[in-house]
């Protein structure tokens, strides 16, 4: 959405903010892993390039992964790759991942009947 | 490597927000970008994520199958539950020529939901054969089209060929209700296979199933 407007070689670019990373020091994960800034991460935040400094300032308020992609128009590996690496860098917290067990499921069930 | 990783230094870490997901998949057309727009609480937003795909056909000279990376086109909603639980609904194609490895993407869902457009069944073999050979929860939900015939739902579970305990439903994509409907019923087959799952452990006793005419 930047001034330079969308290009139509997508696949160089985004892949370009990893370094041509396609894992990052972080873990593999799943798209719907909540991610959001720590205070680390907003002290910080302009201290990053361009793309990092946009996650870290749009997840003050948990965002998935599969959110930050979209938000950043990348494809979910480099979003996947960038939240790695600030993950490592502490600049972002990572939620633990939803243990499925029957509580949950009838939370679901519960909060979706009354939607 | 858990040394990387911050224990909450910031913050409390007991508020943890959670989230989970649910697939939806079906052909190109069926409605999911529509059935999850129904009941997402912001506009569905689109992503692309890269799938491996691994070609049936076989080298000859190697034997090796072809590998090959696509890029797919994913819209996704969100729904958010009390307590702050999302709840993340992917629709993803799954008709393709060449069976999706969806590993990356399926990894931790709850289940999904196959969305059938009955002028189309064919579009949809290919995600039940792979709910089937995982485990996965699922269920079959019609998405029916006013123009489409309306079939019975014995032919349709038939020419399927989905196991009976497999809830197959007729929806309306574009209806909230029609939605929620779906969604439970597959919460409810999640919830099933956890607790025969859980009941498997301590006791290997034949199991009775009660087919409740879904």
């Amino acid at each position: 959405m930047s001034a330079s407007g969308e290009r139509s070689d997508g696949l160089v670019r985004p892949y370009m903010v990893t370094g041509g990373r396609t894992r990052s020091h972080g873990r593999d994960l799943p798209i719907e892993t909540l991610v959001t800034t720590t205070r680390i991460g907003q002290n910080n935040a302009y201290r990053h390039q361009f793309e990092q400094r946009q996650i870290l300032l749009s997840c003050s308020e948990p965002l998935s992964i599969a959110e930050v992609a979209a938000a950043l128009s990348v494809p979910v590996g480099v979003a996947r790759v960038l939240v790695g690496d600030l993950v490592a860098d502490q600049m972002l917290r990572v939620s633990t991942p939803t243990t499925k067990d029957e509580q949950l499921i009838r939370r679901l069930i519960d909060g979706v009947s009354s939607l | 490597m858990a040394s990387a990783l911050s224990n909450g230094l910031d913050q409390p870490s007991d508020e943890q927000p959670k989230s989970v997901k649910i697939i939806v998949s079906g052909g190109f057309g069926v409605g999911k970008t529509t059935f999850v727009g129904a009941i997402s609480e912001i506009v569905p937003l689109r992503t692309e994520a890269a799938m491996t795909s691994e070609s049936v056909r076989v080298d000859d000279a190697t034997w090796l199958p072809d590998k090959t990376t696509t890029t797919v086109a994913m819209d996704f909603g969100r729904i958010t539950l009390a307590g702050g639980l999302r709840l993340y609904l992917f629709g993803t194609p799954g008709q393709e020529r060449f069976g999706f490895m969806w590993d990356d993407l399926i990894r931790g869902a709850l289940g999904a939901v196959v969305l059938v457009d009955t002028r189309r069944l064919d579009n949809c073999y290919t995600s039940i054969d792979y709910y089937e050979t995982r485990g996965v929860p699922f269920v079959v939900a019609v998405n029916q089209f006013a123009q489409a015939p309306q079939h019975h739902r014995d032919d349709v579970r038939y020419a399927l060929n989905i196991a009976d305990d497999v809830p197959l439903l007729r929806c309306d994509a574009r209806d909230r209700e029609s939605v929620k409907e779906i969604l439970l019923a597959l919460l409810e087959v999640v919830l099933r296979s956890i607790q025969s799952a859980a009941a498997v452990q301590p006791e290997p006793r034949t199991t009775t199933l009660v087919t409740d005419g879904a």
